[in-house]
């Protein structure tokens, strides 16, 4: 049983963590891309530009809070607040390493280990599409009212095959919380592969991936801000920290379903082949779990950067025809499949 | 204390930290609001039409199919926790599963049919 | 407040989108006015005159050769082509024999500029769909081809090439060197741009049949360069109407099969190769003839033309650009018209895009590469 005080510091921990790699995130972002395109990138504040989210915090909070005078305006206000509160708040669940023993405690690193994980951030990630489409709606501007209609329609197709890729590995561990699925991918499987989801729900592994692109407005599927068409999509009026709460929100989306993908598909953090538990103290254990979950997340974010720097965007038509007509019915074949495994091998 | 608490929590970290930046960022920023400023953004000519028309209904369709879909996902989220430990009992409970799924695929194929996510 | 827009009716319930003038997608000040339901598109009206300067009547209190600074910025991209057809007009009211030199320098750079204004339609058809990395490969090397420009005369992008009856100066010295360089990279950046999208999957879907013309509509709309050749009509003023030293090299004319923004893409990609090859043989031509050969026919210093009128068209990068001067013996041409490819293909526009996806629109747009400086004059 854990105390207040250590609620309290976890909470703000990872609240805190979160933000900054979702701050240093925009820097990798454009850093990268200045890497994949043969040019530099932000390099002037700061060594490597490495202050550059700094400055763009800065200017964002010090810009002036423009309404417009057209807006609905509680509408308009609501927008981001509905946006990037479920996105700030959907890590309360994922763990974030193992356990780490101090002064006898047992901490694990987690925020809560609570035994409807999965629910409550199937339930939380719905939520960001309020932000959006109200945002859209109440700022009363065609472009983000189109970007808004077009990010609904694309964030709740996509759900339907994120939820039943999800579910599928849910079939497999036969728990909904994480903590104990991650749990479960510790050793080996078939003697040879490590525990991982991935050998076990490979399918699964890759309609939650391009669906997770798709929940998070990433290219190639990043349609609501389709910028050659509709300006800036549903926030095209935002200004201010307004703008900077999706902006925010947007990365902070990208590190949860990096973690999610960790958690379900990539053994969370244990290392294949190898338990650190063994032979490392349990302080240093704990460390070099949070370590070990921290850099296989770095690389999915990476991957986020590196595919939008490579792929054109779909057009709205191709997006409904890949979510309806073929990732939903390869996550229903997929959890058939599993079904029927699980089944046989029982 | 159970992790409820701890969600609770951090939902309540959530809500002051947005409140808080929203709050900070006003007060730091200028307020000079002029009539250009604060028009409504239209490619750099004055508003067209009002925006606030009927949008297309195909945008509308797409929610209807996803209530549809995404709760009868959720039919199957306690059954999926609890398959393995049913597996053990027999085929019925796979037999199910089976029900479901093609129910659910048979639905997906005649909305597909009747070209419900399809633009033009 | 709604503002009265005579070209649009009042229809119902469709939601008209403004892209324009002042929009990211917009190349330039262009402005449509779409009529949307939804997605697609009902009608779409483009409006121009937003870049209007008046460079036709401008030029008629001008001096034949103060005219062509302006000619720089009719299509900004493609600058040295523009001062080349208006230079090759006067020479023709004219009667001027360009020397051989000459004709081959302006060769070798408007092939460059073709490369480099294909490198823009390219480049920023890339992202407008979403795809912006091919664009920096390419622009890497179009900046190296305006290091040539800068090198040979000074200026980079209104580059006031050439004057009437020949070039201003020769190839820099070490234009060899710079070519030899310049060529691997080149080839470089295009086969990456290559392979990065022609089997693209997500590109294929996006621009093979949108937007597609047949070839007679292409020709009925006045369709030329390489929006008409993806059309299938082959037809290039370089081959058909050899002007210059054209009929002395070997090249190619890529056609395409359906018009749509797929064939547009591709013909651009093979003219680039196509060019490269045509600027190796002038060079080569080029490096036989004597170093000091003469680079200027023998021109009086007020250019006074006789009295008549004449029109000569080129194949720019966008398509037949010509011009139409008139003289009346003074030192200043009577009426100048200029033909921009842009105008002819634009009139299509409405109905290329009619029933096609908002996504498609600009797609569409920066496919027939529309230069708002050539447009709208």
């Amino acid at each position: 049983m854990e105390d207040w005080g250590i609620a309290i510091i976890k909470v703000v921990f990872i609240w805190v963590w979160t933000l900054l790699c979702a701050t240093v995130m925009t820097w990798v972002e454009r850093r990268g891309a200045g890497m994949i395109q043969d040019r530099l990138g932000p390099n002037r504040a700061g060594p490597f530009g490495l202050f550059q989210p700094l400055a763009d915090g800065i200017k964002l909070f010090t810009k002036e809070d423009i309404v417009p005078a057209n807006a609905r305006k509680i509408l308009f206000s609501l927008g981001p607040i509905l946006f990037a509160i479920p996105a700030f708040s959907a890590y309360a669940v994922i763990p974030f390493g193992d356990k780490i023993v101090v002064g006898g405690k047992e901490i694990l690193l987690q925020v809560a280990d609570v035994n409807v994980g999965f629910l409550y951030v199937v339930a939380i990630g719905s939520m960001a599409v309020y932000g959006i489409v109200v945002g859209g709606w109440g700022s009363n501007n065609k472009y983000s009212i189109l970007g808004g209609l077009r990010s609904t329609a694309q964030m709740i197709s996509y759900e339907v095959p994120w939820g039943l890729a999800l579910l599928a590995a849910v079939l497999v561990y036969g728990t909904f919380s994480l903590r104990q699925i991650a749990l479960a991918q510790q050793g080996t499987f078939l003697g040879f592969l490590p525990n991982w989801g991935i050998f076990k729900q490979p399918l699964g592994f890759i309609l939650f991936i391009v669906a997770a692109y798709a929940e998070a407005n990433r290219v190639p599927f990043d349609l609501p801000e389709a910028e050659s068409e509709i300006v800036a999509g549903y926030h095209t009026e935002y200004g201010s920290m307004r703008l900077g709460l999706y902006l925010f929100g947007e990365y902070v989306n990208l590190y949860t379903l990096s973690a999610l993908m960790v958690t379900f598909y990539f053994g969370a953090w244990h290392l294949p082949y190898l338990d650190m538990s063994k032979f490392l103290g349990p302080i240093s254990y704990g460390i070099a779990s949070f370590i070990v979950f921290f850099l296989k997340v770095a690389f999915f974010l990476w991957l986020f950067v590196w595919v939008r720097w490579t792929v054109p965007r779909f057009r709205y038509d191709q997006l409904m025809n890949l979510g309806w007509k073929s990732l939903i019915p390869l996550a229903l074949l997929n959890l058939f499949i599993t079904a029927l495994c699980i089944q046989i091998t029982a | 204390m159970s992790g409820f608490e701890t969600v609770f929590l951090y939902l309540a970290m959530s809500l002051l930290a947005v409140s808080g930046m929203l709050l900070i960022s006003a007060a730091l920023g200028p307020f000079r609001p002029k009539p250009e400023k604060i028009d409504t953004y239209e490619c750099g000519v004055p508003l067209l039409d009002p925006c606030h028309k009927r949008y297309d209904i195909k945008y509308y369709v797409v929610a209807v199919l996803f209530l549809v879909f995404d709760l009868e996902t959720v039919l199957i989220y306690p059954l999926a926790v609890r398959y393995k430990a049913l597996a053990h009992l027999g085929w019925g409970i796979f037999f199910e599963v089976f029900i479901f799924v093609a129910v659910l695929l048979a639905g997906l194929f005649y909305a597909i049919k009747k070209r419900a996510i399809e633009w033009d | 407040m709604a503002q009265q827009c005579p070209n649009i009716p009042e229809v119902g319930d469709f939601v008209t989108i403004n892209i324009g003038p002042s929009h990211p997608a917009m190349h330039g000040t262009l402005r449509v006015i779409a009529q949307t339901d939804g997605e697609t598109i009902l009608k779409a009206d483009p409006e121009i005159g937003y870049l209007h300067r008046g460079v036709e009547k401008l030029g008629e209190n001008l001096t034949y050769h103060q005219f062509i600074p302006l000619t720089d910025r009719l299509n900004y991209c493609s600058a040295i082509t523009n001062n080349v057809s208006y230079e090759m007009a006067v020479e023709k009211l004219m009667g001027l024999e360009v020397p051989e030199k000459a004709q081959l320098i302006r060769m070798i750079m408007m092939e460059l500029t073709r490369i480099s204004d294909h490198i823009v339609c390219i480049g920023i058809l890339g992202v407008d769909l979403g795809a912006f990395t091919p664009y920096f490969y390419l622009f890497i090397q179009r900046e190296e081809i305006y290091e040539i420009f800068e090198w040979f005369n000074g200026s980079r992008l209104t580059t006031t090439f050439g004057r009437i009856g020949g070039v201003e100066a020769d190839l820099p010295e070490d234009f060899e060197q710079r070519w030899e360089e310049l060529k691997p990279n080149l080839r470089k950046a295009i086969d990456e741009t290559d392979r990065l999208f022609t089997h693209n999957r997500i590109w294929m879907d996006r621009t093979i049949g949108t937007t597609a013309i047949s070839p007679e509509d292409a020709l009925n709309w006045g369709f030329t360069g390489p929006c008409l050749r993806a059309a299938g009509v082959k037809r290039d003023l370089r081959k058909d109407e050899p002007y210059g030293m054209y009929d002395k090299v070997n090249f190619e004319v890529p056609t395409g099969k359906h018009g749509d923004v797929f064939d547009r893409y591709i013909v651009r990609m093979i003219e680039m190769e196509e060019s490269i090859k045509i600027i190796d043989q002038a060079f080569q031509m080029y490096k036989e003839m004597a170093p000091d050969a003469p680079l200027r026919a023998k021109v009086p210093k007020i250019i006074k033309p006789p009295e008549g009128e004449v029109y000569h068209a080129i194949e720019s990068p966008n398509g037949e650009l010509g011009f139409f001067v008139k003289s009346d013996g003074s030192d200043k041409p009577y009426r100048i018209k200029i033909r921009p490819p842009c105008y002819m293909i634009y009139q299509a526009f409405p109905e290329l895009v009619q029933g096609e996806m908002i996504a498609d629109l600009i797609a569409c747009l920066s496919s027939l590469n529309i230069i708002a400086g050539e447009l709208d004059r």
